[in-house]
């Protein structure tokens, strides 16, 4: 029961859906951490998400008509190793229109382990994560591509530390994770001349929890905020301006089924059209479908 | 049991009491809202204000609408006289989302045979609803013209 606890806990952190969202090249990625009992794990998810509506910097979000709800598949590959007890690396990117995303590599240690599973007290890892801006971002839609769609990544390299803290009881679990950074400075080579853009810091929050339906079946649940800072940016005249910030709250039910000791499939659903105030955002919904496998050292 | 019911409730709490985008959220109209302009002057004696002496007025050839080109022409005046500017230099048109940092580039100005002030403004797309401003450059001056879509 402990070790089939702690997977559910790995596989509820990796599978979180939220790099699928349609526009802007989506959120930053929830770092893959292993934090059961395996050395190595693969994942490999297939998620379609539609963007709903938008949210302005002041006034209600808009929901678009039908016809305007684009919809994007999102493949994405991730994983992460453990070579000793406390140290791990891990990695992932998407696919989306036959083109890379952008590239999430993190670094994470197991600070304060667990001493008993009969007590509260939670697992706590730190981790430092890199986004590598390798997808299509707004800025860099190719001549003659005027679609949203076509935006795969963010555009700014950005690193981040956080922190996560996980706990089981019984049938429960639950688990927190925060993670902050700035992302950096750019200069995008524009028709009319170059555009720098300083993007600002991001931060996320994520807060959630389980129960084990059965010895295969667990049901689970979270909720995010991602808090963006105005980006400023600099036309070729020299003028700065300033965007507004961005605030969005993505919810997400997750099912899993474990397979067999080392596969698991989880099937989960994002909305970000539950939870408010949000600003200056778009608003999505996706359903996805993750596959996981997994090696231990015998 | 309880607790699910419990933790069900409190997610409709906090979605009802943090205006919840699906309680509280109009939908988009079928036909876009009317262009909406901004500057200095007003609709009716300087429809768009490039800098403090010169006027621009904007006609929609096609749109504005989403997902496909649109076109526009442009015409100057002077803002006094309301005599027309012949354009003898460069004109510069952006697509901006102001709350965004972000736009959509680049567009095409094109001379419009008889009409010496006169410019059609083509390859005008707007890649995602939102508040979009035309930002135009124009005699060494600027304004500029919003809109939602």
């Amino acid at each position: 029961m402990m070790i089939w606890a702690l997977n559910v806990l790995a596989l509820m952190i990796t599978a979180n859906p939220a790099v699928a969202a349609v526009c802007c090249g989506g959120h930053a990625a929830i770092p893959a951490l292993i934090t059961g009992y395996e050395t190595t794990r693969l994942n490999s998810s297939f998620a379609r998400s539609t963007l709903i509506g938008d949210a302005p910097a002041q006034g209600i979000p808009v929901f678009r008509r039908d016809g305007d709800r684009t919809s994007r598949s999102i493949f994405r590959l991730s994983g992460a190793h453990r070579w000793e007890s406390e140290w791990q690396l891990g990695a992932g990117v998407n696919l989306a229109r036959a083109d890379f995303g952008d590239i999430d590599v993190n670094a994470a240690h197991l600070t304060f382990p667990r001493e008993s599973i009969l007590s509260l007290a939670p697992a706590g890892y730190f981790f430092a994560q890199v986004l590598i801006p390798t997808g299509t971002s707004v800025y860099e839609l190719p001549q003659g591509q005027f679609s949203e769609s076509e935006i795969t990544g963010g555009g700014f390299a950005r690193i981040s530390l956080g922190t996560l803290w996980l706990t089981t009881y019984r049938k429960w679990d639950a688990f927190a994770l925060g993670k902050a950074g700035p992302a950096l400075e750019r200069a995008f080579d524009q028709p009319n001349g170059s555009l720098r853009v300083k993007p600002g810091w991001t931060g996320d929050f994520m807060i959630g929890g389980g129960f084990a339906l059965s010895s295969v079946w667990r049901l689970g649940g979270s909720v995010s905020a991602i808090v963006q800072e105005a980006k400023r940016t600099q036309a070729s005249s020299g003028e700065w301006t300033t965007a507004s910030s961005r605030l969005v709250w993505p919810a997400s039910v997750l099912l899993t089924h474990f397979w067999d000791m080392r596969s698991t499939l989880n099937l989960a659903y994002e909305d970000e059209t539950l939870i408010g105030p949000v600003r200056n955002t778009s608003l999505s919904r996706t359903v996805s479908l993750q596959y996981s496998y997994r090696w231990s050292r015998d | 049991m309880r607790t699910i019911v419990f933790a069900v409730f409190t997610f409709i709490t906090a979605a009802a009491c943090g205006q919840s985008p699906i309680l509280h959220h109009h939908d988009a109209p079928e036909t876009p809202s009317p262009v909406e302009r901004v500057g200095s002057g007003t609709e009716s004696t300087c429809p768009i204000a490039i800098g403090q002496d010169i006027c621009a007025t904007a006609n929609w050839i096609i749109g504005p609408v989403l997902k496909t080109e649109n076109r526009f022409r442009l015409s100057f005046t002077e803002r006094l006289s309301r005599e027309p500017i012949e354009v003898t230099s460069p004109i510069e048109v952006e697509l901006w989302m102001p709350s965004m940092g972000h736009g959509s580039a680049p567009t095409r100005v094109t001379p419009v045979p008889d009409l010496p002030n006169t410019v059609d403004i083509e390859n005008v797309h707007f890649i995602m609803p939102g508040d979009w401003e035309i930002r135009i450059r124009a005699f060494g001056q600027s304004g500029s013209v919003r809109l939602n879509l």
